[in-house]
């Protein structure tokens, strides 16, 4: 997977400087935080079925190599055809092909961040197809050239104005001239624009929140009715996921579909939840005569077995996006992956390598807030800390780190030395800057505090030393 | 020496508390004094191992662990007034030393004796504070005191009992930025977080801002006064015990 | 072969030992008996209750509701919302043989397919009442795209087809014997909150929904018992 979270520092620092930015974020963060703890309140058997979806994912992923193999058993049961991709690249020519064989020339895509990984659209209009995102949040992020910044909000980083701008500016050799400032409006400019992409295209193209292994179904959830039509209208769908997406019944499919978009967006359900399971029966009056499901690994399976494999549970629900002070502060564009928040801090080093991605399990405070909300109860702060530790081992991370923390390490175990140290130290603190209580400037990487805040002087002398003086004084 | 009949408590006194602000620890040793136990500082703890633990090193932060655990294993109680600390002994020790079946046990064991300060004002002794000078306060809840050892009413608790109103913040929950080397490491975002901390704690209309971890104080403390604002910061345990807050040095 | 290459491994991974059999009787168990996991107890209540929960959901998702008794008012109904109106309906309403000709201000156009709509009336399996959410499926008398290429659309619901819970709604599909193409859960019109969070209806489905609940609880429902 390719991204630039190398640039995790410069992003995030502009990010900080963009107001329009951090009104949206703050916009985010307080909506969705408090629209989830209205309804997680309404939901007594909320914590129950945290645990029954946690159990059933690990019980799942104990499994994967059956509950795939029967999902795809169920599949071809229903006259479809799946395809195992091991790698992105595979997963795209995979694609393409199923596109070439059928002479498909345009393609309606619905939701769908396993091809974002894989950047499935580029290639494909690489190759004269044209490909549609029909999620607005895509479809804007699509014409404006961008990632997405979230994973289930694309477009969320924007604000009307900037949605309005693209519109006029990619909308006027469509015939659309007029410049719209009104949220309305623009919704429904881009569903007129839309309503005939879905209408002529050859090739439905979309993701899968969840693979059911006892029918071989695919389940999509959405708001906005654009699944439904990827779906129902071209004679070709192809499904692209992960293989961590697959569960056993659809009895524990309903587990999720409670949990999901209460966790997403604060709602009891999504307005269109869908089970597709194939192609058009006999007699059916729409529906796709081809029905192709493309099962993507591209380093999932290298999680299993590991002290990783709990983010297998995933479910992109975002929840943990919304609650983290760190994502809210930057936004998603910062984490230069499609994958953002405290999940993507998680899966970014998985997917494309540590040493690109490492700032994103650093940037972190551990306060814990998305082990708290997680449906899934993923331990992310703790997954994090076990790339902390892969970084430390493989010293990808800074000598002064690496040797500063060895340094205090040692100096613990000799608590005499210690003492000498830290006394030395807290005592000339004490002595700089006559007898203000508070210091306005550190050297070294501590003026990275003092960049911004001040240090309230130490007292001047431990707790320890003044401790052993207390207690000669009463024993003697 | 005399022979204190008296029940003891270990100190875990923290490497902030020791060597910034042991007027802290101080006040802590008053209220576990007040409380009616004697108090022993064993002489060779120094830090708990969370800064090797939450920075990639993993197996000094077992070295340290291992120390912690022989010092205080001894004693019945030990006390910590710090819930990242607390969190660190009670909740991480067992988990890091997962592979050691010796030290995992007695990581066990210490959890068991382990507390946290108003946890042990509250739970184990039923303490009756004082009344503190400071009349409005607001309570920044630090994260791994909150969601690691669940620390949310006890202090609130305390110093109502002790007369001071609680007026919350509309996210009394959310993170300082403190984080250990997070605020050095990613000073823009730290600030941003601290920021809005600090605002919160404003608006709350308190008279003062009051938290049970002392990098968080320091964070929210050095944040405020660089902003010009002279709203104080305290650790509980100095309300409780009475410890004279100099207004006048802001 | 990329299948073989990928659930290899995987099973390296996992650390199989090939010869282990209780796995995939474990994996059949489970699915064979598609046991039901936690229900809300808001789901598992009485019928008439579940009906105005049902409402409630649906309505608050900014759908529409009427109730009828009978389907033999069901047409003034429909005029009634929809006003001067062209409109479509599928096979499944063509079945009911609704006197729309005896309306002067409805007229009803064929359907064709890849066609947008200005309304479309459909039918729908039933309704579960903990979400507020109509199950539509697709079959030779109902489009799927015909729930959505309406700019209205109105769904015909049999009081006695609301259930409580998804759990039951599967039920039926199963002694049905096999599942259809596609079954969607229709929760309210379709929306969108891609634009500073904000809630606009008519992304690219339905702009409005309108729901005519017609008759009343059947006496002998069941609630879903809780099994844990």
């Amino acid at each position: 997977m390719d991204v630039i979270s190398k640039d995790f520092v410069p992003l995030s620092s502009s990010a900080l400087k963009d107001s329009s930015l951090q009104k949206s974020m703050s916009l985010l963060g307080e909506e969705l935080s408090t629209r989830r703890k209205l309804v997680v309140e309404a939901l007594p058997e909320f914590e129950q079925l945290r645990d029954e979806a946690r159990d059933v994912k690990n019980h799942t992923l104990a499994h994967l190599d059956l509950y795939l193999e029967r999902f795809e058993e169920q599949v071809k049961a229903n006259g479809g055809q799946v395809y195992f991709a091991s790698t992105a690249e595979e997963a795209r020519q995979t694609v393409l092909n199923i596109c070439q064989q059928s002479n498909a020339k345009r393609v309606t895509k619905s939701k769908s961040m396993v091809t974002d990984e894989i950047e499935l659209v580029p290639c494909l209009e690489a190759n004269g197809i044209e490909a549609v995102e029909t999620d607005l949040g895509e479809y804007i992020i699509q014409l404006r050239g961008e990632r997405p910044s979230h994973i289930v909000a694309p477009a969320v980083h924007l604000n009307k104005d900037q949605v309005s701008e693209t519109f006029f500016k990619h909308h006027r050799k469509l015939g659309f001239n007029a410049k719209l400032d009104n949220r309305a409006d623009l919704v429904a400019e881009a569903r007129q624009i839309l309503r005939e992409k879905f209408l002529l295209a050859d090739v439905g193209i979309s993701g899968a929140n969840f693979l059911v292994a006892e029918t071989g179904t695919v389940v999509l959830v959405t708001n906005e009715g654009n699944a439904e039509l990827t779906t129902s209208l071209p004679d070709t769908h192809v499904v692209v996921t992960g293989i961590e997406k697959v569960i056993p019944t659809m009895e524990d499919a309903s587990i999720f579909i409670r949990l999901l978009a209460r966790s997403a967006v604060g709602a009891d359900i999504s307005a269109y939840t869908s089970f597709i399971t194939g192609q058009r029966r006999e007699g059916d009056l729409d529906g796709p005569s081809n029905f192709h499901v493309v099962l993507l690994d591209n380093g999932r399976s290298g999680m299993l077995g590991t002290e990783f494999q709990d983010m297998l549970r995933c479910i992109r629900c975002s929840a943990c996006l919304h609650h983290c002070p760190v994502y809210l502060s930057v936004g998603g564009h910062a984490y230069g992956s499609v994958y953002n928040g405290p999940m993507g801090a998680v899966l970014t080093p998985q997917l494309a390598n540590l040493d690109e991605a490492a700032h994103l399990p650093n940037a972190s405070t551990f306060c814990g807030k998305c082990e708290e909300i997680c449906p899934v109860r993923i331990p992310l702060p703790k997954l994090m800390r076990f790339w902390r530790n892969k970084e430390g081992a493989a010293k990808l991370n800074s000598l002064t780190m690496r040797w500063g923390l060895k340094l205090w390490a040692m100096l613990n175990q000799y608590p005499l030395i210690y003492r000498a140290v830290t006394g030395a130290g807290v005592a000339l603190l004490s002595r700089i800057g006559s007898d203000r209580r508070f210091l306005n400037s550190l050297p070294g990487i501590a003026g990275n505090w003092t960049k911004y805040r001040d240090f309230g002087r130490p007292e001047g002398r431990t707790f320890m030393s003044q401790w052993r003086e207390r207690r000669r004084g009463v024993d003697d | 020496m005399t022979k204190s009949h008296q029940k003891e408590v270990a100190l875990f006194v923290t490497c902030l508390i020791d060597n910034v602000r042991p007027g802290i620890g101080f006040s802590v040793v008053t209220l576990l004094e007040q409380s009616g136990y004697s108090v022993v500082v064993p002489e060779r703890q120094t830090c708990c191992g969370q800064p090797n633990y939450n920075g990639g090193d993993k197996d000094n932060a077992l070295k340290v662990a291992r120390q912690v655990i022989d010092v205080f294993l001894p004693y019945e109680y030990v006390v910590v007034a710090s819930g990242s600390c607390g969190g660190m002994i009670k909740q991480h020790y067992p988990d890091l030393l997962a592979d050691d079946s010796e030290y995992r046990k007695k990581a066990e064991q210490l959890a068991d004796k382990v507390y946290e300060l108003s946890c042990f004002l509250t739970e184990v002794v039923c303490f009756k504070p004082e009344k503190t000078e400071v009349k409005k306060v607001t309570y920044h809840d630090a994260c791994a005191g909150l969601r690691e050892l669940k620390i949310k009413d006890q202090p609130r608790q305390l110093l109502k009992q002790a007369g001071a109103e609680i007026v919350e913040m509309s996210e009394p929950e959310v993170c300082c930025g403190f984080g250990g080397t997070f605020c050095v490491k990613y000073p823009d975002i730290s600030n941003r977080m601290v920021e809005k901390k600090g605002l919160d704690a404003l608006n709350s209309g308190a008279d003062a801002l009051v938290s049970g971890d002392l990098g968080c104080i320091l964070n929210m403390e050095g944040k405020l006064h660089r902003d010009g604002h002279d709203l104080p910061v305290y650790h509980y345990a100095e309300l409780l015990a009475q410890a004279t807050v100099k207004k006048g040095d802001y | 072969m990329s299948k073989s290459r990928l659930l290899q491994q995987v099973r390296a991974r996992l650390n199989i030992n090939q010869g282990d059999l209780t796995r995939q009787q474990a994996v059949d168990d489970r699915i064979n008996q598609h046991a039901v996991n936690t229900v809300p107890i808001q789901a598992r209540q009485s019928h008439p209750i579940l009906v105005d929960l049902f409402e409630e959901h649906i309505t608050q998702s900014r759908a529409t509701v009427a109730r009828i008794d009978s389907i033999d008012v069901v047409v003034d109904e429909i005029q009634g919302y929809l006003g001067t109106s062209e409109f479509c309906i599928n096979a499944e309403v063509e079945e009911l043989n609704l006197p729309f000709s005896e309306c002067d201000e409805l007229t009803l156009l064929p359907w064709k397919p890849k066609t947008s709509m200005t309304a479309c009336v459909t039918l729908c399996l039933g309704a579960v009442a903990e979400t507020g959410s109509l199950v539509i499926a697709s079959s030779a008398l109902n489009g799927v795209s015909q729930n959505f290429l309406g700019e209205k659309h109105i769904v015909l619901l049999q009081a006695e087809n609301i259930v409580g819970a998804y759990e039951e709604m599967w039920q039926k599909v199963r002694e049905a014997g096999t599942m259809p193409r596609d079954i969607t859960l229709i929760s309210g019109p379709s929306c969108t909150a891609d634009i500073e969070m904000i809630i606009e209806d008519g992304a690219h489905g339905p702009r409005q929904l309108h729901v005519i609940i017609i008759g009343q609880s059947p006496t002998d429902y069941k609630p879903l018992p809780q099994v844990r």
